[in-house]
């Protein structure tokens, strides 16, 4: 079915799907992710957490295509 | 065997057994057994979720596929791993954590039905006892190779250790053990990363070594057409269905989020463990390509693993990673019984006896971690001979997880979903996914025909049947959760309120 498909399109598909779960990430409310945190230090915001996550994955396919 | 590499090995598997029996003091109870008493801290767990996903087949077999395809195989530790389990992190662990369930067998009975519980907690369990006897025989399979102890005697120690910690200091003592078993893997790993490039002269002239034979080795993906890991089956089936359903919904894999200190612990934990999970092809990748570049003479991919553990790493590093080996497959072993009793004990007993005597899960609980224990080592020997029984139960189990995930993902971002959609698409998208194996289709593209197909089917049935209360559903789904009281401490409605800043409706975002 897909068998004449370039290859290029996976990686467009996997830098959309990172990017977009980085900006999904970034819409979730500081109060909800930091919840039952000890304290409100910017470390403690998961959110960047999901933002490196996704840099280091663009890189990682980036230097792999 | 090296008596450096002798002392490490024994006192590894002494440290465990000690830390393990030191922390069956802190159990009092079930929640204390099955959650840890929702103590741990985000680091443990982060630690304890890689334990429990680099198995068996992980640890050897993808050292092996990457021999064979390349980085490629790398997929299901990047793409297929990473964005899952950040949807995880955000949406499903807050949500499964704040509702106060057990398992996830126990979420989907009380976000749609009864029976949808009882058949995910057997599938679930019944794939558990096989994969745990893959385990212990892989297991006895390595120390067979390495120190030429039978087959038998090999089983016995492994579930004799295994089973000290975790029949008495459960989740709490499986998380920490894990975590220093991961600690260990990833020292052996670095090592053999470190001497592996120094060998081969360089990292320069490792790439270059390696693309001269094979040029698509060093890309992410491969063409369409490829036997084994066409792209769109990748994308599709791995990073859309397979992957999602494995991190927002394997028990032995969130169980330990559950047991938690507080939401953010649990939420950190998978973010952490995505970050974990990013080296791991450091681990089990790389020794594949390695082997290739070093012209290793084997003859098959699997055993690539085993000959650079013997070739690259000096004495003392050799013994380490042979631990290293061990640890991933007790790792695997450990949460899987952990995991399995806890369904059994409270999913299949919970639905199946009425008014059950919960005072008595812990006792129960530890006697079903020492039974699945041993029914594993029972099975073991012969799992040889059984590998068509389990690639059948493997095949069974993937049958539910386009259809289940379709479940998590509708029941947890929906008020939509009603009890009868989710009951209807499991019993129409099972049969379906078989149908479409038994036709030729690849696995991958079955797993994704099969999600579509269930989420129609449940928001199509949604609408002509009733939906659970609103009062029910503020706990299960997102967006519609519980927020803390700071003054009383407990957990009140936000449908209508938000004291945040931004209001809880940005998170549609997510439906």
């Amino acid at each position: 079915m897909f068998d004449d498909l370039p290859v290029w399109p996976a990686y467009a598909f996997s830098a959309l799907l990172l990017v977009s779960l980085a900006a999904g990430s970034l819409l979730v409310p500081r109060a909800e992710v930091l919840r039952g945190a000890p304290d409100r230090a910017h470390w403690r915001d998961i959110r960047l957490w999901a933002v490196a996550l996704v840099a280091v994955q663009l890189g990682i396919y980036w230097v792999f295509s | 065997m090296h008596w450096l590499d002798l002392i490490i090995i024994v006192g590894y598997l002494l440290i465990i057994i000690v830390m393990g029996l030191r922390l069956s003091r802190r159990v009092h109870d079930s929640r204390d057994y099955f959650l840890a008493g929702r103590s741990l801290t985000w680091w443990i767990i982060g630690l304890s979720i890689i334990g429990t996903n680099v198995s068996a087949e992980g640890y050897v077999g993808a050292a092996g596929g990457a021999y064979k395809v390349g980085i490629a195989q790398a997929n299901f530790e990047w793409i297929g791993a990473i964005p899952a389990m950040i949807i995880a992190a955000l949406v499903f662990i807050p949500l499964y954590w704040r509702s106060g369930v057990y398992s996830i067998p126990e979420y989907l009975g009380r976000r749609y039905d009864q029976n949808v519980r009882l058949l995910a907690a057997l599938i679930a369990s019944i794939f558990a006892l096989f994969a745990i006897g893959v385990a212990l025989w892989a297991i006895a399979l390595t120390l067979q190779t390495y120190l030429d102890w039978p087959i038998w005697a090999g089983i016995v120690v492994t579930g004799t250790v295994v089973g000290l910690y975790s029949i008495s200091g459960g989740l709490a003592a499986v998380a920490f053990t894990d975590a220093l078993q991961v600690v260990i893997m990833f020292l052996g790993g670095v090592a053999i990363v470190a001497l592996g490039i120094s060998q081969a002269g360089g990292l320069e002239n490792f790439s270059t070594a390696l693309v001269a034979h094979n040029p698509t080795h060093l890309h992410a993906y491969l063409p369409a057409d490829h036997e084994d890991f066409p792209w769109p089956g990748v994308v599709l089936g791995l990073a859309i269905v397979l992957s999602p359903a494995y991190w927002c919904g394997s028990q032995a894999i969130l169980q330990r989020t559950l047991g938690a200190r507080s939401q953010w612990d649990a939420s950190a934990s998978m973010m952490f463990a995505a970050f974990a999970k990013t080296l791991v092809p450091l681990l089990i990748v790389f020794p594949g390509l390695l082997a290739l570049v070093l012209h290793a003479r084997i003859e098959y991919p699997d055993m690539a693993l085993p000959w650079v553990v013997r070739n690259v790493l000096p004495p003392g590093l050799s013994g380490l990673m042979f631990i290293a080996l061990i640890a991933a497959l007790q790792s695997s072993i450990d949460s899987g019984i952990n995991s399995t009793a806890l369904m059994i004990t409270r999913d299949i007993r919970g639905v199946l006896v009425k008014n059950r005597d919960q005072s008595r899960d812990l006792v129960l609980g530890r006697w079903l971690t020492l039974g699945i224990l041993l029914g594993a080592m029972t099975i073991a020997p012969y799992i040889g001979e059984m590998g068509g029984i389990y690639f059948f139960i493997q095949t069974l189990l993937s049958l539910f997880q386009g259809p289940l995930l379709a479940l998590l993902v509708l029941g947890a971002l929906t008020r939509h979903a009603t009890p009868r959609g989710g009951l209807t698409a499991l019993l129409t998208g099972v049969p379906l996914a078989g149908l479409l194996l038994f036709l030729g289709l690849n696995m991958l593209y079955v797993a994704f025909v099969t999600f579509c197909c269930a989420l129609t089917i449940v928001w199509l049935v949604s609408y002509r049947t009733p939906p659970l209360d609103a009062a029910e559903l503020e706990q299960l789904v997102y967006g519609f959760g519980m927020k803390p009281d700071h003054d009383t401490g407990n957990y009140r409605s936000c449908l209508t309120t938000c004291r945040y800043g931004r209001p809880m409706h940005s998170l549609r975002f997510f439906w």
